[in-house]
């Protein structure tokens, strides 16, 4: 890269001022076609995370202007049950839709990596909760799982169920249904990439295997899963920035409750910054979780350029 | 032999179907029951068909409600939002890919740095950034087309994507176009665009999906209902109207279907850019 900075000519001979110039406008007109994309990431994602930065020393509530309170708010935070609260219910969300989902995924990935006549139609079809908004998800899950009318209840009862749980009103069951939805749409959205995985196996290797006698979950267990290993991990870690930025489907079917036990951490710091105006708390709980996310994502990039042949 | 054949063929297709209930039961449930009347719904047990397909339920989103309104609002912020992404993108890949210059891969990183920060994490800053906006009156871009569209329109990811395309593509190309006298806007004009179709569509289906499922951000900054996106919309309707489950749940098919409708029509795009995203994008 340095080696491209320097000038090209050979030193014993005087530069022509003419070259000179012509490298110099060449340059720029190359600088112009990076210049507009990044304009708009410098004002808008990195001139943002300073000013976060700054605003999380500072205690500021609208109208009034901001009043700096150096680590007050970070000490305010180990007081806050409620932000503790919401972390763990994150991690919780988390770890259950990443596994239920990452695993389904395999479960119909593998489903579907076989030649029968009309698959290509199932793999058209399971890709639907991907592409609907987590707002109209919740809506329709909202309407299935509620107490009164709900189908889902209703199926329960046809079941010989004598009293099937009110889903959204009680703790356990409330982030369980979170958790499902989470997963609902993550399986969705993983099976293509595993599917993909599933493909690029070897023949050969099952071949080989199928010879020495192995049962076809063997095969699974020592062929097929040590393959699709990194897009696995890859698929984790994606996950996993996904679900700890949940809150559109909180928002629609249970509002954080009951008792705050479906309370999640962007949902918490929206409300502190935009319902309660601690605007300088909530960046400083945005800043709070900055580095763990950071490192998530960092790991991600990090796999998925190491693939790259 | 053949009739084992059969019957394990049986069993795939009767797993195959029961995934797919799962995946598609919600849908027909939100359809089936969109076209019921209200009176139907409360009926016990519930019926999976209507007595009669009852279409008035539409016939009032339309006429009722605010959503056409943020129909428009999110059809004008996902259409200009992918212009400027597909666009700007695009120029700096090109750039990234096939140009020298001092810094190059500096910048690069700084673009794929911005790709690591969780945009749930950006809204409070932004907010007071879009507030507090220059020669913009007191609201500042709060409220407006501008702020719904600008802070998150441009990608580090697309970037990322068109550039990996981009790199594919042999050098001698824009070597022999120097030769004939093309300038680089030319190149990537003439020469990089056309032969990167697949990769730039899906970029633009993805940015404008993205937009158009987008909660967070217009939830922060839409403030009055003029202003409201088609999710902020349905969000609000639904707390309105949450005991007419018919006219929710019209009001939700309405906001789903047009993105349905896309991906049926692309969905050869959609198989490609997928199972290429959990490569890195290389085999797109």
């Amino acid at each position: 890269m340095k080696a491209e900075s320097v000038t090209q000519h050979n030193p014993s001979t005087r530069p022509k001022p003419r070259k000179e110039f012509h490298k110099l406008k060449d340059y720029t007109s190359s600088y112009l076609f990076v210049l507009p994309a990044l304009s708009f990431l410098t004002m808008f994602s990195i001139i943002p995370i300073i000013y976060l930065i700054w605003l999380s020393f500072y205690s500021y509530s609208l109208p009034s202007p901001p009043e700096f309170t150096g680590l007050g708010n970070y000490t305010q935070m180990l007081k806050d049950k409620l932000f503790i609260k919401s972390i763990g219910n994150t991690l919780v969300y988390t770890a259950g839709s990443m596994v239920i989902g990452l695993s389904g995924a395999i479960a119909v990935a593998v489903l579907l990596n076989r030649k029968l006549k009309g698959i290509r139609l199932f793999k058209v079809f399971y890709f639907l909760p991907t592409i609907t908004s987590e707002v109209i998800t919740a809506m329709i899950f909202l309407w299935v799982f509620d107490n009164n009318l709900g189908i889902l209840n209703y199926i329960l009862k046809v079941a010989g169920v004598e009293n099937p749980p009110a889903w959204l009103l009680q703790p356990g069951t409330a982030m369980l249904i979170l958790i499902l939805i989470g997963a609902w749409r993550g399986t969705a959205y993983n099976i293509p990439i595993f599917l993909a995985a599933l493909q690029a196996v070897p023949q050969s290797l099952y071949e080989a295997a199928r010879i020495d006698g192995a049962n076809a979950w063997k095969q699974f267990w020592h062929i097929t899963l040590p393959s699709i290993m990194h897009i696995l991990v890859y698929c984790m870690v994606m996950s996993v920035i996904g679900s700890f930025q949940v809150v559109a489907v909180v928002d629609i079917l249970t509002n954080g409750g009951p008792m705050d036990s479906t309370m999640v951490a962007i949902k918490h710091i929206w409300q502190q910054a935009f319902e309660f105006n601690y605007v300088g708390y909530g960046a400083a709980l945005s800043f709070v979780l900055f580095p763990f996310l950071l490192f998530v994502t960092w790991l991600q990039l990090k796999l998925s350029s190491g693939k790259d042949k | 032999m053949k009739k084992q054949k059969i019957i394990k063929n049986f069993i795939f297709y009767f797993l195959l179907s029961l995934v797919l209930f799962v995946f598609l039961g919600p849908y027909i449930w939100m359809v089936m029951t969109a076209v019921k009347s209200q009176g139907e719904v409360m009926m016990w047990p519930p019926k999976i068909l209507p007595a009669e397909f009852y279409w008035e339920n539409f016939l009032r989103i339309w006429q009722e409600t605010n959503l056409p309104r943020a129909f428009f609002n999110s059809f004008i912020v996902s259409l200009i939002a992918t212009i400027i992404n597909v666009f700007l993108a695009s120029l700096a890949a090109f750039a990234f890919a096939r140009l020298k210059f001092p810094g190059r891969d500096k910048l690069f990183l700084v673009v794929l740095a911005t790709m690591m920060i969780p945009t749930g994490l950006m809204v409070v800053p932004l907010f007071f950034m879009m507030k507090n906006i220059p020669f913009a009156g007191p609201d500042g871009w709060l409220d407006s087309y501008t702020g719904l569209i600008l802070p998150f329109a441009v990608t580090g990811f697309a970037i990322f994507l068109m550039r990996q395309n981009f790199l594919a593509i042999p050098k001698e190309l824009d070597e022999q176009a120097t030769i004939d006298g093309c300038s680089k806007f030319q190149i990537y004009w003439k020469i990089i665009l056309p032969l990167n179709k697949p990769v730039i569509a899906l970029v633009a289906i993805f940015s404008f999906l993205t937009h158009w499922n987008e909660y967070l951000w217009p939830l922060t900054i839409a403030r009055s209902q003029e202003m409201y996106t088609i999710q902020i919309a349905l969000k609000a309707f639904q707390g309105q109207y949450n005991i007419d489950w018919p006219l929710v749940m019209a009001g939700a098919t309405t906001a789903a279907l047009p993105m349905i409708i896309l991906y049926f029509i692309l969905q050869p795009l959609f198989e490609q850019g997928l199972g290429g995203l959990g490569s890195g994008g290389k085999e797109l």
